[in-house]
């Protein structure tokens, strides 16, 4: 018993383990500390970045007064290696259209994500058109990829209805952009997202301007299509639990 | 690939030089640039620290810091891994490496606790983050930035030493006239970046 | 000393920019303007008051061999703080600041106050010393860059002074006015004190 209590003192008071203890505990309290105030502060964070997005919104479509969000089931708000985070519908004063303010995240940056708004303006029997992008945020390199937050790269999109390809060298057509030099992964994932956001534009157009039952049968479609598709996969013995039914489970009824 | 690595290496060692326009690693050049042989040891220490600090801490961002999401713990995380292995390299240069003490070993305090290895470490995390595809990005800008570093100080060694020969008002003696002279370098560094 | 003298000795006699030589790269980089140099300078002072009164705190308690390991711990969760409360209610001015606020970790005034100060001392005499060199770098930041806003830039604050004519000399704002002035800066510190010294 005597020779227990000895070995365990002589465990506490090596160097090493002391160390340890004190080194470990600043940390554990840093941590601890640095955690507290960064969670305590995040909802002041988030809204300050609603604020900034809210301002965007402005930015890119000064003509318009109001806004108001839109959520449509039939778009698609996934693109290639980028999100639609949300399309807002403007209008002036006098509840006349102005176009759309749709902000989406591209996550084909070359640091990570970069988050812009795209401002299209509304010409009926046209086209929409670009009228302003602004990224609201990005960690590109600095000096090349940032650029691309550049009223020079930017203003490139001013006026666009496509954007169908980004050169590296000349002069770009109608439908082109030319990219950074030493930044083509940025300046591809801002034009790809440019252009997706062109895309649902007209997508949102086209569904205003269905009539009612154009709606209701693209909605019926929607539906369908998920019947057909759950009907083809219960003929293969995929009832859900296909696994189970092939192994002689059962079906299980409905699931 | 090559050519985004290039364009980067040049731009940081050289357009955005660590020491004549990101203003880091003042410290140890303004003190250590006696003479152009101190100073390129100095410079060989810090692209050695650099090296393996970018290589350390990208390994405890990416496995550590964001596997946890604990990106907050970052200033601490780096500046300990930093000075541990600082330490590490200086205690095995006073007693395995003697031979090493004097030519590399001396220098590695005053590396420590200044801007150059945390600054750049800080950069490679926001700049490239912790994206597996960017590693050799974070690698290329460290390097580049230790030569950018070692061109600065042996630079600065160079006027100095030519300097020492000269009648120098006594106020300006030693850090002033160093800094007057790092104002025509850099001076001559915004060349790059024109264009 | 008394605590007045102590603060005095801060700013002047023992002024970490020009006279200690110390923490010259954020000075170098924040005296663009005089909103950023108060900004960091504040920041800083903050961050030097409280690492010194906690690594004071716990000198008793600190080994030897990781004394250096502990204090750079100490200086940094205080640092992260300070730049998650500035991204928070300053988000501009953390933007502007850049990666200069992290870099308050190893600003050679704190960890150098910290080992030779604070180590030493009590608590209380760990505050004034912090606080009077904290505000000495405070005062160097402020004067570099109200001469390098000035003649750089033709403002103050942001304020015209000089008029809409006036073309700055717009080397004042990029790295040789930087390097310009702390150099003169230096060398006028230098000339007063050896002055004082003659006359005594």
């Amino acid at each position: 018993m005597a020779r227990k209590k000895k070995e365990k003192k002589k465990l506490l008071e090596r160097p090493g383990i002391r160390y340890l203890i004190v080194l470990g505990s600043i940390i554990i309290v840093s941590t601890v500390l640095i955690w507290g105030v960064n969670a305590l502060t995040e909802p002041v964070r988030e809204r300050n970045a609603e604020v900034v997005v809210a301002d965007g919104r402005e930015e890119v479509l000064p003509a318009a007064t109001n806004f108001e969000r839109r959520r449509l089931p039939n778009i698609n708000y996934r693109g290639e290696g980028m999100t639609i985070d949300s399309i807002y519908q403007g209008s002036d004063m006098h509840g006349e259209l102005v176009g759309y303010a749709i902000t989406l995240t591209s996550h084909e940056g070359h640091a990570g994500d970069i988050q812009m708004i795209v401002g299209i303006t509304y010409r009926s029997n046209m086209p929409p058109i670009v009228n302003r992008v602004i990224i609201l945020a990005m960690s590109e390199t600095q000096g090349l990829g940032s650029r691309a937050a550049d009223d020079e790269f930017l203003d490139q999109f001013i006026d666009k209805t496509e954007i169908h390809a980004v050169i590296n060298i000349g002069e770009p057509a109608g439908d082109e952009i030319l990219a950074i030099s030493g930044a083509t992964v940025t300046s591809n994932a801002v034009a790809n997202a440019v252009s997706f956001a062109l895309d649902t534009t007209r997508e949102v157009i086209r569904t205003d301007m269905m009539t009612d039952q154009q709606a209701q049968d693209i909605l019926e479609e929607i539906t369908e299509i998920t019947e057909e598709e759950i009907r083809e996969l219960t003929e293969n013995g995929y009832n859900g639990y296909g696994y189970y039914q092939y192994y002689g489970y059962g079906t299980g009824g409905e699931y | 690939m090559i050519r985004d690595l290039a364009l980067l290496a040049l731009g940081t060692a050289l357009i955005n030089n660590l020491v004549f326009v990101q203003f880091l690693g003042i410290s140890p050049a303004l003190n250590m640039s006696k003479n152009v042989k101190s100073s390129a040891q100095m410079g060989v220490a810090v692209i050695f620290v650099l090296f393996f600090a970018s290589l350390l801490t990208w390994v405890v961002n990416t496995y550590f810091l964001a596997y946890l999401r604990w990106e907050f713990l970052e200033n601490v995380a780096f500046i300990l891994v930093v000075v541990a292995f600082v330490q590490f390299c200086e205690m095995l240069t006073r007693k395995k490496f003697k031979s090493l003490y004097p030519i590399f070993g001396r220098y590695l305090p005053f590396i420590m606790a200044n801007c150059a290895i945390l600054g750049i470490v800080l950069i490679n995390s926001r700049e490239f983050g912790v994206l597996r595809e960017n590693f050799a990005y974070n690698i290329a800008n460290s390097l580049a930035a230790g030569i950018g570093f070692f061109i600065a100080i042996v630079l600065l060694a160079g006027v100095r030493e030519r300097l020492e020969l000269k009648n120098i008002p006594k106020a300006f003696r030693g850090i002033p006239i160093a800094l007057i002279s790092a104002a025509l370098i850099a001076l001559a560094f915004i060349g790059f970046t024109a264009g | 000393m008394t605590y007045i003298r102590t603060l005095l000795n801060g700013i002047f006699e023992e002024n970490p920019v020009f006279v200690l030589v110390l923490g010259l790269a954020p000075a170098l980089f924040v005296s663009t303007s005089v909103v950023n140099a108060v900004g960091l300078g504040v920041a800083t002072l903050i961050v030097l008051i409280c690492s010194n009164v906690v690594i004071s705190l716990l000198r008793k308690f600190i080994p030897n061999k990781i004394r250096l390991l502990s204090q750079v711990a100490i200086i940094a969760c205080f640092v992260t703080i300070v730049q998650i409360l500035l991204n928070t209610y300053f988000p501009d001015l953390a933007r502007d600041l850049g990666i200069f606020v992290p870099l308050i970790v190893v600003n050679g005034i704190i960890v150098y106050e910290a080992a030779i100060f604070a180590t030493e001392h009590s608590p209380l005499e760990s505050f004034i010393k912090g606080a009077a060199i904290g505000l000495g770098f405070l005062a160097a930041l402020i004067v570099m860059a109200f001469f390098r806003e000035l003649l750089g830039n033709g403002t103050i604050l942001g304020f015209a002074v000089f008029g809409e004519r006036f073309d700055p000399a717009s080397i004042m704002i990029m790295p040789p006015g930087a390097f310009l002035t702390l150099g003169i800066g230096l060398a006028i510190f230098a000339a007063v004190k050896s002055r004082g010294k003659e006359n005594e």
